[in-house]
């Protein structure tokens, strides 16, 4: 088997990726700076994790999982974070630099992010509904129980649809 | 022939990492009483579901049109994928199994619209081959490869045929007949040469020198000539796919070249209408009886596409033997063998010794490029031209008993077709 396909690649498609990831490395060292750790040691694990997930991106055995460095990093850093407002604005945008530079893969049909735009803008919102609840509402231990239900309710339904992606798919069954 | 993929929605190996490192960072908040990994935790959860709703609800349906193009051993793999229910295929992609005995020459390219996805891909066939290609394994993936499911539809293999193409021309070759009884088949055919037969109302694909003018003219339509023509005789293909000393690998492509022959030779003499039978000895002999039709060519392509190098090989006079329960003695019998084995070069005299009139067309090992030996240059020409001596013994050994063509340009058969042309350049000892 020939593996993926692979596509004809022109620079302009390389170009955006570029793009892209530059924007991912800046998003995360911004990140990294607003966080707890030592700046050079933050800086060093944000850089590494997003160079090492674009060069993954460019092997074509490693392509599936060069998110992964990303979402290290990004674990370390988050979990290092202080609870201020720009750090909690700059938690949410980095996942969605990375979900932007996911979308364009240079391996495949052009305009992928355009392609990806709706999906983006769901999660964008979702973020936003986020944000606007915890900046914008008035503090509270009701708060925290909602948000707690929230939680569990949010594990269940992905539980559930890791098991079930039918409940999303309207094709009839085989079967049926 | 429609396929058997799966078109049921599923996760990639990308949303279980979104998933789980989503999962990681909203319980590490949670355990540090933090809401930072909670919000950098929210897009990573979300995206997979949302990609999974934002893409198609339903099964993704494609009819594959394709087709193998180009001649000798270029071989050029073009065609397309139609959305047979109006959606977007954009982000579907294709992976096509190369079959071994082709090489990839440039990467394939692929252009994606919204309803068609065009493909090209550049092979070459080193030898004279017979190849499937299988349909190519199409998945849709959404633009951020969080989900995926198969496409759905119309698809059939693609057999690649490279011969050399001077058998296209072998069919006018004349082989005796052996039927016992003449009744049993039409000893005639109508065609485009022969005898005058008859006038018919011309066809767009009638070349002008078939156009009877002059009838034409009286009848105010055009009207083409045809013609009658002796129907021509019988041959027999014996394949021999017993293993021989040089080792599987070189087994493989003498026989896959082997192949190709047979299936061009088949053919020829199969579209003149000609009968043909074909055996295969490994071990034991494979025989299909001498037919003609369109049937029967089916029946030869399949089998010679099976064939694959036996693991031991049978004592030639079991073929010999074989041979006469299915086909008759006196039929011109083309004998494709490597001649490289011990036991080869005796196959020939034990055909001659049951009655059967055998060409020996014979694919030369010596055009096959193996591993070095580790020699120098100088050793290296010395195995070369030590080679070459034994090949022409061995040859000249059984040119005693049957007339044999060294195949050693694969791309070119000019001098066994001269050969079955011309009777008289049969002479043996």
């Amino acid at each position: 088997m020939n593996g993926e396909p692979r596509r004809a690649t022109t620079a302009p498609r390389w170009i955006a990726s570029a793009s892209l990831l530059a924007m991912l490395l800046v998003a995360s060292i911004f990140f990294a700076l607003l966080t707890d750790l030592a700046w050079p040691l933050s800086v060093a694990v944000a850089a590494a994790s997003v160079l090492t997930g674009g060069f993954l991106r460019t092997r074509r055995a490693a392509r599936g999982v060069a998110p992964l460095p990303v979402l290290i990093g990004l674990l370390i850093l988050a979990t290092n974070a202080p609870s201020t407002t720009p750090a909690e604005l700059f938690g949410g945008v980095v996942p969605v630099a990375l979900l932007a530079w996911v979308a364009d893969d240079p391996s495949r049909a052009p305009g992928g992010l355009a392609r990806a735009a709706p999906t983006l803008l769901f999660v964008l919102l979702m973020l936003a509904i986020a944000w606007a609840c915890a900046f914008l509402l008035p503090p509270g231990e009701s708060l925290i129980g909602f948000g707690s239900g929230l939680l569990v309710a949010a594990l269940l339904l992905v539980a559930v649809l890791l098991g079930r992606p039918d409940l999303i798919d309207r094709e009839p069954a085989a079967t049926a | 022939m429609s396929d058997s993929a799966s078109p049921s929605l599923r996760w990639t190996l990308s949303a279980y990492l979104f998933l789980g490192a989503g999962t990681a960072l909203l319980l590490a908040g949670v355990a540090l009483r933090a809401a930072v990994p909670v919000f950098a935790s929210l897009p990573l959860l979300v995206a997979p579901f949302a990609s999974a709703l934002s893409g198609p609800r339903r099964a993704l349906r494609g009819d594959l049109v394709w087709q193998a193009v180009g001649a000798a051993s270029d071989v050029r793999i073009v065609g397309q994928l139609q959305s047979s229910a109006d959606q977007d295929l954009a982000d579907v992609a294709m992976a096509f199994h190369r079959p071994a005995n082709l090489a990839e020459v440039a990467p394939p390219t692929f252009v994606a619209d919204r309803r068609t996805v065009r493909f090209d891909l550049r092979w070459s066939a080193p030898y004279p081959t017979i190849a499937v290609v299988e349909p190519p394994a199409m998945v849709w993936k959404d633009p951020l490869g969080l989900v995926e499911r198969d496409v759905v539809g119309q698809r059939a293999p693609l057999s690649v045929d490279r011969y050399p193409p001077e058998l296209l021309r072998l069919g006018a070759v004349r082989l005796d007949r052996v039927l016992g009884l003449p009744g049993e088949t039409r000893s005639h055919r109508i065609g485009a040469a022969g005898s005058f037969f008859g006038v018919r109302d011309a066809v767009p694909s009638d070349p002008p020198r078939r156009i009877n003018w002059k009838a034409s003219a009286r009848a105010g339509r055009l009207l083409a000539n045809e013609y009658e023509l002796d129907r021509t005789g019988d041959v027999l293909l014996l394949l021999d796919a017993r293993p021989t000393r040089l080792g599987r690998a070189v087994d493989e492509v003498l026989l896959g070249a082997a192949r190709a022959a047979a299936l061009g030779i088949a053919e020829s003499f199969a579209r003149e209408k000609a009968r043909v039978g074909f055996a295969v000895f490994g071990e034991f002999v494979e025989a299909f009886p001498l037919a003609s039709g369109r049937g029967h060519r089916l029946r030869l392509r399949e089998a010679i596409r099976a064939l694959r190098p036996s693991a031991i090989a049978g004592p030639s006079e079991r073929c010999a033997a074989t041979l006469g329960r299915f086909f008759p003695p006196g039929i011109t019998t083309l004998l494709i063998s490597p001649l490289t084995g011990d036991a080869e070069p005796d196959l020939v005299p034990y055909l001659r010794r049951r009655g059967y009139p055998t060409i020996v067309l014979s694919p030369s090992p010596s055009s096959v490029p193996r591993a070095g030996a580790g020699l120098d240059p100088e050793d290296e020409t010395l195995a070369v031209r030590i080679d070459r001596l034994e090949r022409r013994q061995s040859l000249a050994r059984v040119w005693t008993f049957a007339p044999v063509v060294d195949w050693d340009d694969f791309w070119s058969l000019g001098g066994f077709i001269r050969l079955l042309r011309e009777p008289q350049r049969r002479r043996t000892a």
